[in-house]
Order: structure tokens, then C-alpha cells, then sequence
């Protein structure tokens, strides 16, 4: 194995994996109730202006607004499933997707804000890990030992977060130039 | 890898995959703001980025502001901020040019200010 293999399938105890789904899944969560309002809004905004962006590149007219209101509740109460580690199986990927799909469709009118990027590709690294073996009101055998399969997850993230400040730093640079001043 | 490399790849700025191109661009003293107004018994209100796009984000508000004025429909954008604006005689969609640092001195009135479309009742 080599030492980039090494680094990223490092060994790794299940709550370490645990505690960040309930740190991410609970910030989402909060993030999607504390900003409600403009969710809802979002949902019944002309079609005039949709001008869908990553997974709804294709969206050419809005949805039904109740059909995108009954998707944003939805995905609050999997959050709250996701956080306490309920059926995480079908819960964490369900509610990345669904996270993924409301927010998207939120920055899908003219102008993509960057508030969410991080999380959600987050949620889609625990979602279809092994992310609840441990600190779960399920309470089942919770695991104990070190594990590649947890480890794994927090590497990958490790990376996306680096991955992201880089990309931001290499715009700085391209757009203005050496000389900028970071502000 | 997917992170980092398709966005560049594509140049593109979106969702969750992003360039992050915001705050890199090289900024002058002045700044220059598409926006739209009311007019009250001939007196000039800011509105909100909910009267001006039924949305309470601020940058969305301005980008819509943009993107009419850039496709030739401010004129459907005023009508629209119209409905939402109770008792204005007048909606104006427009672009001001500020010196942001008088701005922040206090000094609010626009360097310039550029009228794309005006609608209510004194126009109609």
C-alpha cells in the first residue's frame, strides 16, 4: 500500500465517525430550519427566473411549490433522524440527497451563494458511510474498535476541506492577481 | 478528486461544486449597484430584497436586478415590484455608482444613477 493509500484508509474508532454526523447532520438541520423563510419563498419564486444550477441543471420550469415545501419538511425530519443515528441506512443518504436537492434548487434562481457547498458534500460522505455503528439512540452493539471503514470518511472530508480552500486561494490569485490582499 | 478537479476542468461556478470565485475579483473605490427603488410623493425609498425579489437573500435580490436588466426585461421586474409595494406612485429599476468609501463616510447620494425602466402610476 502506498503512503497516499496509507493516509487516506487510516484506521479510525466509530464514535470519531459518529460524532462528526451528528455535528454536520445537526448543523444542517438547524441551518435548514434557522433559514426556513427564505427556503419557503424560494419555492414560489417565478419560473421566469429558475435557472437551475448542479443537479438541477435541467430544470427548465418550477415545480410545484407544495411539492418542494412537502420535500423541505421532509428533509428537516431526516435530519433529526440523521443526527440521533435513526435507521442511518436509509436516513443518511436520503437526507444528503435531500439536503443536496433543496439547496440546490435555492441557489438555482440567478446566483449560486457558498454557504452550503462544504455541508453538503459533507452530508454525502457520512450519509453512505458507516456513520451511526456508534453514538445511536438505536443502542445496537455499538462498535468499539479502530476501522478503515471510519476512518476513511474523515480522511475524504479532510480532503474536501482542503481541496475547497485551495480552489478559493487559486481564485484569488487567477482573478486578482499576486498583489491582492486577502480580505 | 472529483472536488477539486471537476470544477476547474468545467470553469464553472455551481452547486456543491464550486470554482469559489467570490471576493477574488480586484475591487476600485467605486461600486456600482443594480437595484430598484419606490417613489413615495416624490421622495426616494430603498426597498427590501423581498419587495424587490420576493427572496430575503441580498445578493439574489441584486442578481435578479442584473439579470433583468441585462435580458431587456426590467420593465416586467418593475411591474412585478410594483404588485409588492403598496401606495408607491412610482417603481424605478436602476443602477447606482457609489465611492464606497464616502459611502461608509456616510455621503449616500449615488456618483451617478441610471434609470432602465420606471412604472406606476404617474407613468402610466
Amino acid at each position: 500500500m502506498n503512503t497516499v493509500d496509507t493516509w487516506l484508509m487510516r484506521p479510525a474508532p466509530a464514535t470519531r465517525l459518529a460524532t462528526l454526523r451528528i455535528l454536520c447532520a445537526a448543523y444542517a438541520t438547524i441551518f435548514l430550519v434557522a433559514r426556513l423563510p427564505s427556503f419557503w419563498r424560494g419555492t414560489t419564486l417565478p419560473s421566469s427566473r429558475l435557472d437551475g444550477v448542479g443537479v438541477l441543471w435541467f430544470l427548465e420550469s418550477r415545480p410545484s411549490p407544495g411539492l418542494m415545501q412537502v420535500l423541505i419538511v421532509i428533509v428537516v425530519l431526516l435530519g433529526c433522524m440523521v443526527t440521533v443515528g435513526l435507521r442511518h441506512r436509509w436516513t443518511g443518504p436520503l437526507f444528503a440527497i435531500g439536503f443536496l436537492i433543496v439547496s440546490t434548487y435555492r441557489l438555482s434562481f440567478g446566483h449560486v451563494i457558498h454557504t452550503e457547498h462544504l455541508i453538503a458534500i459533507y452530508l454525502l460522505i457520512i450519509g453512505f458511510s458507516s456513520a451511526a455503528d456508534a453514538r445511536t439512540i438505536e443502542n445496537r452493539n455499538p462498535s468499539t474498535g479502530a476501522h478503515a471503514r471510519y476512518g476513511t470518511p474523515v480522511q475524504l472530508m479532510v480532503v474536501v476541506l482542503v481541496l475547497t480552500y485551495v480552489l478559493a486561494g487559486w481564485a484569488k490569485l487567477r482573478h486578482g492577481g499576486n498583489g491582492l490582499v486577502v480580505r | 478528486m472529483v472536488v477539486g478537479i471537476v470544477p476547474v476542468a468545467l470553469d464553472r461556478d455551481s452547486f456543491p461544486l464550486s470554482t469559489y470565485p467570490m471576493f477574488s475579483s480586484r475591487r476600485s473605490t467605486t461600486e456600482t449597484v443594480d437595484t430598484a427603488v419606490a417613489i413615495f410623493d416624490g421622495s426616494i425609498e430603498r426597498l427590501t430584497p423581498l419587495q424587490i425579489a420576493g427572496t430575503d437573500e441580498v445578493i439574489i435580490a441584486a442578481r435578479t436586478v442584473s439579470i433583468a436588466i441585462e435580458s431587456g426585461t426590467a420593465d416586467d421586474l418593475c411591474r412585478e415590484i410594483l404588485d409588492r409595494v403598496d401606495g408607491a406612485d412610482r417603481v424605478e429599476v436602476i443602477t447606482e455608482r457609489f465611492d464606497a468609501l464616502r459611502w461608509y463616510e456616510g455621503d449616500r447620494e449615488p456618483l451617478q444613477r441610471t434609470v432602465h425602466a420606471s412604472c406606476g402610476s404617474d407613468t402610466r
